[in-house]
């Protein structure tokens, strides 16, 4: 059952150039996801490649310049902010910033009751109850609620963020490349942290991370992200199997792998991603891609289905050119 | 590390002399009454201009000496505190308010807010304060309360840019955009979340503008145009002395000092205030 | 740049029709103002006949207009009080006013440098108490106090330099030292803590100074960056200097347009009011303006906005 569905997401910024002309960022360039419900999806890209902005547009927080978001069928993409608000409480964020993301002044307590008063989740004398329950929920002692963020680590307060996304009970979680900035060690845990809840909950996450080796063990699906578009999208097993994009090779020959007699072939590519402002005609990719061709510059290609849900966005996913069997990474072994 | 320690204790002393100073005139204010030793308006004509009491015509009853209507000035300058108080925190608070609430509006919601803002606040900088100030103190006429009106509507400018710079950095904050997504309405964001985070640096500028303010009712009260002479007030004080000033140097000088004591030391507790609070204001 | 420019001049407009407007309406604030141009016991019908006659009986947006194009040709009417163009007025008294500002900038320019400087290479010794102290009681002086005590214990009782009126350069010096000490104290303790600032953090870098040379070019690189914002000082302080040297000019009988004025204020003298309002507003965004320009000159930081 389809919970959310995105077609033809775009969020241009912008900017002002010159005495009246105004370019544009066009930081998300027709993006199309699926989310069914309990799964996770995986977006992952480099930076700049529009993964967060995407997440932020889906909940709009920052507002779509075009496109539409289903949730749960319903358009909510130009709904008026009081009807948004109903969906508010389905549909939540846990930012990657575990320091900017609670308000250095509020004790816990109050940033989570927060949640719960919007909502009016639970009558006003349950409220420490509830608040307690969910601080139990991500693994914290109930005195946290009378602490201030600057005494937690950043792992705990990541905990706490979840926690405030949890409060309100919701169906949708965007989690904004929630470990990037802890300590491998703590990455672990809140990955943990966050598979369980799934599980016990039945949420649903988009899961934005620009590491694959994390997104590997919690996601089910990947979409793999280039310069505002999706070049790629599968389930995860099958993109670390059988990626069909360069772009998505060149990112899987970049991780690290545990086994040292696996056989690799790296792939390093070449310059850099082209400015937003100015994306290439065509292909995005074709600026780096070793294949690219005539072709490449004149049509843009479409994200295609070629095998039971395997989508990719190149005009040469069928060709057997040399590179495509090279098995890039050892199967995992847990 | 020895000498950045060295300068915290440096402030640490200045701000104790700083807020020693601000006690001293708070509570003459408040007891002017039992620490004057005359009615400041008893005018006596026999002891007109009498220099302080260490001159050679001077005696030990006016201490400070007289001025030119024989009223004691040291009991004029006492009760001059309740004046200069007075304007100076009703003035910093009102135009506080006003500047602070315009700031977060035009910070928060930006578009044809903020844009009006800005210009509205850049046509009243456009204006010299002392003369937008005069000319409405000489349309509403002289008197305490016009002051306080006139200083109140000139000041808010101070407050808003501060404020409005403030906001957009701060509602760009993630926990800001956590908010947001909860569903937050927009009210309790800018109440809540935005507002206490930038309540120190008002405190701060605040505290600072006292002093400013207790100068801009010298100010306008010297040139004729500002509290009423029935009150005694350091400003009117200066500017009856202005005309003895080559007779009687006495009766401009000490309520000068007096303002520049106050002043100093208010300026000492609010740099101190703005290193605790807010280092990003240092402009000194 | 010239696309910021553009919305800089863009802007300056915007507040220039804002401050014709709110110029205009001080017209009204004082009272009737037809009243004010004829003697007290007039006729009321006699009133009625000259409002009409001289179009305060038209709708406001009519009466406003005639006044922008007037102030646009620097027509402001007749002076009630000197009968001569209230323009002519204050354009007569501007270069004494530009002038004791131009003498305070520099005076607070070469009290402040060597204060600043001295004070900050000399910092946490009784030289930097003294000196800190001296420019936090020029910060806490009112002006008017200065410009009483200069004028009293250096004019009159030691009778080092005239006190009234403008003539020689002499005459200048005690309004430009009352007007500028404010700025010269504000200059001279944000140099000091900027230039403490950067020395400290140049020192960590250098690791050791190796010897006075080194400590000199540490000097010049401090002070080379707290130009800037002894500029924004200034820039904010024009306002005061040019309008707001009411009090000095007062004080000391300075011909300048301050004073007049004030003068004119306390004459209900309208035209002159506006036109010195007008012209004053105008100078000082024009110089904002500038100082806008030269700063995205100095500062390449912001050029990339």
């Amino acid at each position: 059952m389809k919970l959310l569905e995105v077609k033809g997401l775009k969020k241009y910024f912008p900017v002002k150039i010159g005495l009246n002309k105004t370019a544009y960022v066009k930081a998300i360039d027709g993006v199309d996801l699926t989310i069914n419900k309990g799964e996770t999806l995986g977006l992952v890209g480099e930076s700049g490649s529009g993964k967060s902005t995407t997440g932020m547009s889906v909940l709009r927080l920052i507002e779509p310049t075009e496109g539409s978001i289903y949730f749960e069928g319903k358009d909510i993409s130009k709904i008026r902010n009081r009807e948004m608000q109903k969906y508010r409480k389905d549909m939540q964020i846990v930012f990657q910033d575990p320091f900017a993301s609670l308000n250095p002044r509020w004790k816990i307590g109050k940033t989570i009751g927060e949640a719960l008063e919007i909502h009016k989740i639970v009558p006003r004398q349950q409220e420490e109850a509830r608040i307690n329950e969910l601080l139990d929920i991500v693994g914290l002692p109930a005195e946290s609620k009378d602490r201030y963020p600057h005494e937690f680590s950043g792992g705990q307060r990541q905990r706490i963020g979840i926690a405030r996304a949890l409060a309100v009970n919701p169906k949708f979680i965007v989690c904004d490349e929630p470990v990037s900035a802890l300590d491998v060690s703590v990455q672990a845990q809140i990955i943990n942290l966050l598979h369980d809840l799934k599980e016990k909950l039945g949420l649903s996450y988009l899961f934005i991370a620009h590491d694959l080796g994390v997104v590997r063990q919690i996601c089910d699906k990947l979409a793999v992200m280039y310069l505002g578009k999706i070049v790629e999208v599968a389930d995860t097993e099958e993109i670390f199997m059988n990626p069909k994009h360069p772009y998505t090779k060149a990112l899987l020959s970049a991780v690290p792998v545990a086994d040292p007699l696996a056989k690799r072939e790296e792939i390093i590519l070449s310059g850099e991603m082209p400015n937003p402002m100015s994306p290439p005609t065509g292909c995005a990719f074709r600026t780096r891609c070793i294949m690219a061709t005539d072709k490449c510059v004149e049509d843009r290609p479409e994200l295609r289905v070629i095998e039971n849900d395997h989508q990719v966005s190149c005009h040469f996913v069928n060709r057997t050119g040399g590179r495509e069997n090279v098995q890039v990474f050892a199967a995992q072994t847990t | 590390m020895n000498k950045k320690m060295m300068k915290m204790l440096y402030k640490r002393k200045t701000a104790f002399v700083g807020s020693i100073i601000i006690l001293l005139v708070i509570i003459t204010a408040l007891f002017a009454p039992f620490v004057a030793p005359y009615d400041p308006n008893l005018s006596d004509l026999d002891k007109r201009l009498m220099p302080p009491s260490w001159e050679e015509d001077g005696s030990q009853e006016h201490l400070l000496g007289t001025d030119h209507l024989g009223r004691d000035l040291l009991s004029r300058i006492i009760y001059g505190t309740r004046i200069s108080l007075l304007v100076g925190i009703i003035t910093v608070l009102l135009s506080g308010i006003f500047g602070t609430v315009l700031g977060l509006l035009g910070g928060f919601y930006r578009g044809f807010i903020d844009s009006f803002l800005m210009r509205l606040t850049e046509v009243q900088l456009a204006f010299p304060f002392i003369l937008l100030a005069l000319a409405i103190m000489s349309v509403l006429g002289p008197g305490l309360r016009n002051v306080i009106l006139v200083l109140s509507i000139t000041g808010w400018v101070m407050y808003s840019r501060l404020v409005r710079g403030e906001v957009l950095l701060l509602r760009e904050l993630e926990y800001v955009k956590a908010a947001k997504a909860l569903g937050q309405k927009n009210r309790k964001i800018i109440f809540g979340h935005i507002l206490p985070n930038v309540f120190p640096t008002i405190v701060v500028v605040g505290t600072l503008r006292v002093a400013n303010m207790i100068i801009a009712e010298a100010s306008l009260t010297f040139l004729g145009l500002g509290v009423e002479s029935s009150i005694p007030t350091w400003g009117s004080m200066l500017a009856d002395g202005r005309n003895y000033i080559t007779s009687a140097w006495w009766v401009a000088t000490f309520p000068g000092i007096a303002i520049m004591l106050t002043v100093l030391g208010i300026n000492l507790v609010g740099d101190w205030l703005r290193d605790v609070l807010d280092p990003r204001l240092r402009t000194s | 740049m010239s696309k910021s420019l553009l919305r800089k001049l863009r802007n300056a407009i915007i507040v220039l029709l804002g401050v014709s407007i709110v110029v205009f309406m001080l017209m009204y604030l004082s009272g009737d103002p037809v009243a004010l141009l004829l003697p007290m016991d007039t006729a009321p019908e006699i009133v009625e006949a000259m409002r009409d006659n001289l179009g305060f009986n038209d709708p406001l947006y009519v009466q406003y207009f005639r006044f922008l194009s007037g102030a646009v040709k620097g027509d402001f009417g007749l002076s009630l009080h000197h009968n001569q163009p209230a323009m002519e007025l204050i354009l007569e008294r501007m270069p004494a006013t530009i002038e004791l500002a131009l003498a305070s900038i520099f005076i607070a320019l070469a009290i402040a440098i060597p204060l600043g400087i001295i004070t900050a290479v000399f910092s946490n010794t009784i030289i930097d108490y003294i000196g800190s102290i001296i420019a936090l009681l020029g910060q806490s002086m009112p002006v008017f106090w200065l410009g009483l005590m200069l004028l009293y214990f250096i004019g009159v009782k030691f009778r080092l330099l005239p006190i009234t009126g403008r003539g020689s350069w002499q005459h200048i010096i005690l309004p430009a030292i009352t007007v500028g000490a404010y700025t010269a104290a504000t200059i001279a303790r944000m140099l000091r803590s900027r230039m403490i600032e950067i020395m400290q953090q140049d020192y960590i870098k250098t690791a050791r100074a190796k010897g006075v040379r080194q400590k000199w070019v540490v000097l010049k690189h401090a002070l080379r960056n707290a130009v800037l914002p002894v500029l924004t000082i200034l820039a904010m302080q024009i306002g005061t200097l040019l309008g707001g040297a009411v009090i000095t000019e007062t004080i000391f009988a300075w011909p300048g347009v301050g004073r007049f004025m004030l003068q004119a204020i306390q004459n209900r003298d309208i035209a002159v009011v506006q036109a010195g309002v007008f012209v004053l507003a105008v100078s000082i965004v024009l110089i904002n303006i500038f100082t806008d320009i030269l700063y995205t000159v100095l500062d390449p930081r912001i050029r990339y906005e």
